[in-house]
């Protein structure tokens, strides 16, 4: 596709030639359609001329303040303009948060519903689906942000989080499309978000929680990088294999193309090929799901399945950024009951979070400060040997003194490791 | 911006906030109350009296946390519970009570979040 400069920007009033650089390439370009639109919308316009001089002098022209619909300590964001003399119509350009349905599954007609309002009262411009998982309306002035809130919910949509609160919860899609989903998502979703709005409505924690939700280990909801409590569908005991299957597809593709992208990628080493059939070491597997995607007919989750759940996932701010790690391995999650455990769970977390943690403290980094074995005794969660932050490369154990008697003869008869004096330990070595 | 108490002249900004934080009182509680549409109850002034004592002893307003976590304790059994008293706050002061104390109790206006995204 050619350059888009000389047929679009009919608009007199904008001239942003480091702007126009953006239009080029075949991708779709927000400039393009902003400058479209900002033939409708005369502060569109302003907008594009904003990030023009942003991009110009290397500055950031807009400051926050705080706007709270009544009754509601969230779920707006708001943004007031520092060059608001020379582009009145950005004196106030708010935000507002929108609760999305689960999985991010609308029909058309309510994304035409949302759209109409948005156009009505603001600036018109969605922004759907960034890391938030909210879906967010640009563009209020302070009048217009309650009346569009109004509307908004006269329609049945409902503000979001934003600030120390719960965020909105965002999730894949789950058994509702996926075959890989171990666990049905969007109901957890929908649960946790109707369980907890009063903590998504009015910010109340030492700084944001988020909760995200995946399926699988695909983790097509970015949880394990991108929020405070992953839930990860997962399963245990073996995974279903369907020898009939196994030998098609490597009748298919050969045996090489088997070994090179199944076998020898298993992170854990836990396949092998016996002729044309498929072993499994189940006890080693570590439920990645590479060899599920590859072969997503022959091999399918095991049977019996459930979620893990994870902690402290975020970005930098007191440490560096860091991934989640263990804190539950497996929890069935299907019955009213275990929805009840877990609600149970993750009001335990909090109530320990909320007593102890300090101003902006994520949970991740609180346990970083006050120590996992504390945070655990402090919550009543069991300790469990797979709560590390990377298995398998940080073994905590000299293995050799906890292997059984006869992996190396003699060692039966000595004391095991944790009534040992240190001075036999030396002698014995 | 400015409101009359006792025949005295009080400028406060377009939100109401103080201009002179030494111009507090009472009535001029009640006056600033009166423009926001909030009729004040001794639950209003014991709190507007906790966000001031606060103040002094901290040289920052307390925040919702605080007010949840100190003033409303522990509520029932389970954690998510204790929302009660957070909506107690919010029949108080249904636009946004930490906003709405600090206005009241003549303290500076809060400032936004340096995190929100």
């Amino acid at each position: 596709m050619a350059k888009k400069k000389d047929d679009k920007g009919t608009n007199p009033g904008l001239n942003t030639p480091l702007l126009d650089e953006l239009e080029d390439g075949p991708w779709p370009s927000f400039v393009s359609d902003l400058k479209q639109w900002s033939e409708t919308k005369p502060q569109v316009a302003q907008l594009l001329n904003q990030l023009e001089e942003s991009y110009e002098n290397r500055w950031n022209y807009w400051t926050g303040t705080v706007l709270n619909v009544s009754g509601y300590g969230g779920g707006v964001i708001a943004r007031l303009s520092e060059k608001a003399d020379k582009y009145p119509d950005l004196a106030e350009f708010h935000t507002i948060r929108i609760i999305p349905p689960p999985g991010f599954v609308y029909s058309t007609e309510r994304l035409r519903n949302l759209a109409d309002i948005c156009e009505r009262h603001g600036a018109g411009i969605l922004q759907l689906h960034g890391l938030t998982g909210d879906a967010l309306a640009l563009g209020f002035d302070n009048e217009s942000t309650f009346a569009a809130a109004e509307d908004l919910m006269a329609n049945g949509w409902d503000l979001g989080g934003s600030g120390a609160a719960l965020r909105s919860l965002q999730c894949c899609v789950g058994q509702a499309r996926c075959e890989m989903a171990c666990f049905d998502t969007m109901k957890t979703s929908r649960f946790l978000t109707n369980h907890y709005i009063d903590f998504l409505h009015r910010p109340e924690f030492m700084y944001k929680f988020k909760i995200k939700i995946s399926g699988c280990a695909n983790d097509c909801a970015n949880a394990m990088i991108g929020s405070d409590m992953p839930i990860i569908g997962t399963w245990r005991g073996p995974m279903q294999v369907d020898q009939e299957k196994v030998a098609e597809y490597i009748d298919e593709k050969g045996v090489e193309h088997v070994i090179d992208n199944v076998i020898t990628r298993c992170p854990t080493r836990c396949l092998s090929l016996k002729g044309k059939e498929l072993v499994v070491d189940d006890e080693n597997c570590v439920r990645c799901m590479h060899c599920i995607n590859v072969m997503h007919k022959a091999l399918k989750p095991g049977k019996d399945q459930g979620v893990t759940i994870c902690l402290g996932a975020k970005r930098t701010l007191k440490i560096g950024d860091t991934m989640s790690s263990v804190i539950v391995p497996f929890l069935k999650l299907e019955t009213d009951e275990d929805f009840e455990n877990l609600t149970d769970l993750i009001d335990r977390m909090w109530e320990f979070w909320n007593d102890n943690g300090m101003d902006h403290e994520r949970i991740g980094e609180f346990i970083a400060r006050v120590g996992l074995g504390t945070f655990l005794e402090g919550c009543g969660i069991e300790p469990d040997p797979r709560m590390v932050q990377s298995t398998r490369t940080s073994p905590y154990i000299n293995f050799e003194e906890l292997a059984p008697g006869d992996f190396e003869g003699e060692r039966e008869q000595q004391p095991t490791v944790w009534n040992r004096e240190p001075e036999s330990r030396e002698s014995s070595s | 911006m400015a409101i009359e108490v006792n025949g005295k002249t009080i400028e406060i900004d377009e939100e109401g906030f103080l201009v002179d934080r030494e111009d507090w009182s009472e009535d001029v509680s009640e006056a600033i109350a009166n423009r926001d549409g909030i009729e004040l109850k001794d639950e209003h002034m014991g709190l507007i009296d906790y966000f001031r004592d606060y103040y002094e002893e901290h040289q920052v307003h307390p925040t919702m946390h605080v007010l949840v976590q100190r003033l409303g304790g522990k509520i029932g059994k389970r954690f998510h519970e204790h929302k009660e008293y957070e909506k107690f706050l919010y029949m108080l002061f249904p636009s946004d009570p930490v906003s709405e104390l600090c206005k009241l109790a003549g303290l500076p206006k809060p400032l936004p979040s340096e995190h929100d995204g």
